[in-house]
């Protein structure tokens, strides 16, 4: 007992975000590693969230099991993942056997203290941001996803995919994933080798290389770290303010619903200049039309008023459906804009702007005019001074 | 909630009358209970309600018994259930019913495809069925007629039941090279191989004498000159998933090839019925109220020889009195069978068609 989780210590250290990291935080926590664990935690926020540097190196490892003989810890496996060497395809990373490791190392204590500081920085730093906006989450999410999918690639550690997918529950068999967890992942990456037609697929599996296997498992990450974490600890508000630091920066970007019909996309356009030419549009085209001009906040007798020229208009139930996609009917639920992927399935897509979402394109847009604006105020307020 | 559509179709009380014992009648012989029936909405449309098609949904049964007394006593003409999972199936708010998972499904639609035929639709739906089963490895899959103008195809296995709309529309562009381009180097994958093969197929045809017309950019003496060292050129773009060995002038010609192929390798799978993961699809095992014809399993074995006029019929061949009301020829049961409009005697499968497709009405 006096080993506890051993082996795996100098993976948490570098990836708190492990299954059996939970071990760890179960023993009391001392007033020094609390406030350790509270500036790095606070070190990662300030990487994550403003950019700031932080230290990634990490020392040479090994896994200890790998020189172990006795593997007494063979007796606690259910999965019967353990014989001489453990087979990563049974094991699901639940912990057991490493809690009871009898293994020796004169670094144990120091490896462990490390350990635990890195998991309480991990979880403070989430219970954190998880109070902020959205919008931090995510931003949070995707560079920390992004750090840890930078170390993952500069570990030598032979085993260390193997030991990503079991905590993951990933399908993985040596250089082979899972279609349906490379889909999870790919469907999030724009690159075209992402695109499935682009790939080995036999019998289920999807050939990757180990780095683009670390890829996949920063998808995996991104997702986990999306979730908000409720926790309260001493010492929280000082790690808030560092967040509340970043959405008070973020709202000087954010567009407010301004409505200037120059920057809707193509789409839109078009299904606006077909029905004032009175053709026949598609109601998924109607549909995607009224949800977006309702989240602009034009109200339902307006959209009516675009409506109205179409050649089978039936303002009663014209009525009815704007209503019910504003959430005013029915479940009550407001409906979302589609996606780009939903209109091109619809084949309501008629141009290729390089954006996900109709509304990017929309915001760029609207973020360029008023950049091009200010811009043009600054020459006038030069000129004018001399005129007057 | 009721979704209302218009049906051109022409009927009258004693015909649905008719209609109604008749579907009765196949349904007291039994009903196919899918997996995890608890978990599943149904939505059926009643004979009643025509020639409008109003469906009722949100309905759910705990057991078999349920189901079938519900299905003989309603005689529905289209039944349909979820291919989502639910915990409460028949909540009338979707955010309620709480999902849970998904049967994948695939639907051909010979109306979709370029020559608009069943028989086409029927050569995809084997191409579908064989890149899932080898490719996709998927193990527990089953291929339906859909009882009118296509076929379907429902997947079960565990790992497909969890994936999103967007991971299923992926698949799709797969099946459908959605988006697949030329490039002088191909990806290694199993569809550009196929695409390479086909490519190889259509350039050995024209060998010798073709070869000008595949490639009418060219001056003659090259064509002349790439046509002595053809099979090689072939053998180096299979093995290199590459174009990068012909001459540079034959770029146009192969990429009009490549397009051929890739179209021709198309499945045209529907992509809204693959990326819906809360579609309603039609009972297997019921009858499709458009035409009486059953929605019927079909295994691999079987699929070449599948007539859907003839295989996918369930009613007698008793002769039935009815009014046609315009010229018609139909193919059933293997017969050729020609009606002038007005009075005639027909079999009774023949008869139920007619009438579903609102062509003939019931009786003298």
């Amino acid at each position: 007992m006096r080993f506890s989780l051993l082996p795996l210590l100098p993976l948490i250290i570098r990836y708190p975000f492990l299954k059996p990291a939970k071990y760890l935080i179960e023993d009391n926590i001392s007033n020094t590693l609390q406030k350790e664990a509270l500036e790095r935690a606070e070190e990662i926020l300030r990487f994550s969230l403003h950019n700031e540097s932080m230290d990634n190196s990490f020392e040479y490892y090994n896994l200890l099991c790998d020189a172990c003989q006795d593997k007494n810890c063979r007796e606690v496996c259910e999965k019967k993942a353990i014989r001489s060497d453990r087979n990563w395809t049974f094991c699901d990373l639940c912990g057991e056997c490493f809690k009871i490791c009898d293994y020796f190392s004169e670094n144990y204590s120091y490896l462990k203290a490390l350990a635990k500081r890195e998991v309480l920085a991990y979880i403070f730093s989430r219970s954190a941001v998880s109070k902020g906006s959205l919008k931090a989450l995510r931003k949070f999410s995707t560079s920390m996803a992004r750090y840890y999918r930078i170390i993952m690639e500069n570990d030598e550690l032979e085993k260390l995919p193997e030991i990503m997918a079991s905590n993951f529950n990933i399908k993985y068999r040596g250089d082979e994933v899972h279609v349906s967890d490379f889909l999870k992942a790919s469907v999030k990456i724009k690159a075209r080798e992402w695109k499935l037609y682009n790939r080995e697929l036999n019998n289920g599996f999807v050939r990757v290389n180990r780095k683009e296997f670390f890829r996949i498992i920063e998808e995996f990450l991104k997702e986990k770290l999306v979730e908000r974490l409720e926790f309260d600890f001493k010492g929280i508000n000082r790690l808030m303010n560092i967040v509340y630091e970043y959405d008070s920066k973020r709202r000087d970007f954010e567009t407010p619903s301004i409505r200037n019909i120059n920057c809707f996309p193509p789409c839109f356009k078009k299904i606006i200049s077909d029905i004032r030419d009175g053709l026949n549009v598609p109601h998924t085209a109607r549909f995607a039309l009224a949800s977006f001009l309702l989240k602009l906040n034009y109200d339902i007798d307006e959209i009516m008023r675009i409506f109205s020229n179409s050649p089978d208009f039936d303002e009663e139930k014209a009525r009815y459906q704007i209503e019910h996609i504003a959430g005013k009917r029915g479940s009550g639920k407001e409906y979302e804009v589609p996606s780009c992927d939903t209109m091109r399935t619809y084949q309501n897509c008629y141009s290729n702007c390089g954006v996900k979402h109709p509304f990017e394109f929309y915001r760029r847009c609207l973020n360029e005019n008023s950049k091009r604006n200010s811009k043009g105020k600054g020459k006038r307020s030069k000129i004018n001074p001399r005129e007057r | 909630m009721l979704i209302l559509y218009e049906q051109v179709c022409n009927v009258d009380i004693l015909t649905k009358e008719y209609l109604k014992v008749k579907f009765r009648d196949y349904y007291k012989n039994g009903i196919e209970i899918p997996k995890k029936l608890k978990m599943r909405e149904w939505a059926f449309v009643e004979i009643e309600a025509l020639p409008n098609f109003i469906m009722k949904r949100h309905i759910s049964f705990s057991d078999e018994d349920e189901l079938k007394s519900f299905i003989i006593n309603r005689v529905p003409l289209h039944i349909y259930y979820s291919s989502a999972y639910y915990s409460n199936p028949s909540s009338e708010r979707m955010d309620e019913k709480r999902w849970n998972c998904a049967d994948l499904i695939f639907d051909i639609d010979a109306d979709h495809l370029p020559k608009k035929s069943l028989l086409e639709a029927k050569r995809r739906v084997i191409r579908l069925y064989d890149i899932l089963t080898s490719e996709f490895g998927c193990e527990d899959v089953d291929i339906f007629f859909s009882g009118h103008r296509g076929y379907h195809i429902h997947v079960y296995d565990d790992e497909f039941l969890k994936l999103n709309s967007q991971e299923r529309r992926e698949i799709v562009d797969y099946l459908n090279l959605s988006d697949f381009n030329f490039s002088e180097k191909l990806p290694f994958s199993r569809q550009s191989e196929r695409i390479l093969k086909c490519m190889a197929r259509a350039i050995k045809k024209a060998k010798n004498d073709g070869l000008r017309d595949l490639f009418p950019e060219m001056r003659k003496r090259s064509v002349e000159r790439m046509n002595s060292m053809i099979d090689e050129l072939i053998t180096s773009m299979i093995r290199n998933y590459s174009f990068s060995n012909f001459p540079k002038k034959a770029e146009d010609g192969l990429k009009r090839i490549f397009y051929k192929c890739r179209d021709a390798l198309k499945i045209y799978v529907d992509a809204p019925v693959t990326a819906d993961v809360r579609r309603l699809i039609r009972a297997p095992g019921s009858l499709h109220g458009k035409t009486g014809l059953r929605v019927c399993k079909i295994s691999r074995d079987e699929i070449n020889e599948f007539s859907p006029m003839r295989d996918a019929v369930v009613f007698g061949d008793e002769k039935v009195k009815i009014r046609v009301m315009r010229k018609v020829k139909v193919k059933m049961k293997d017969e050729v069978y020609k009606l002038n409009s007005g009075k005639a005697k027909v079999p009774e499968y023949l008869a139920i068609y007619l009438m579903c497709k609102g062509i003939c009405l019931y009786g003298w």
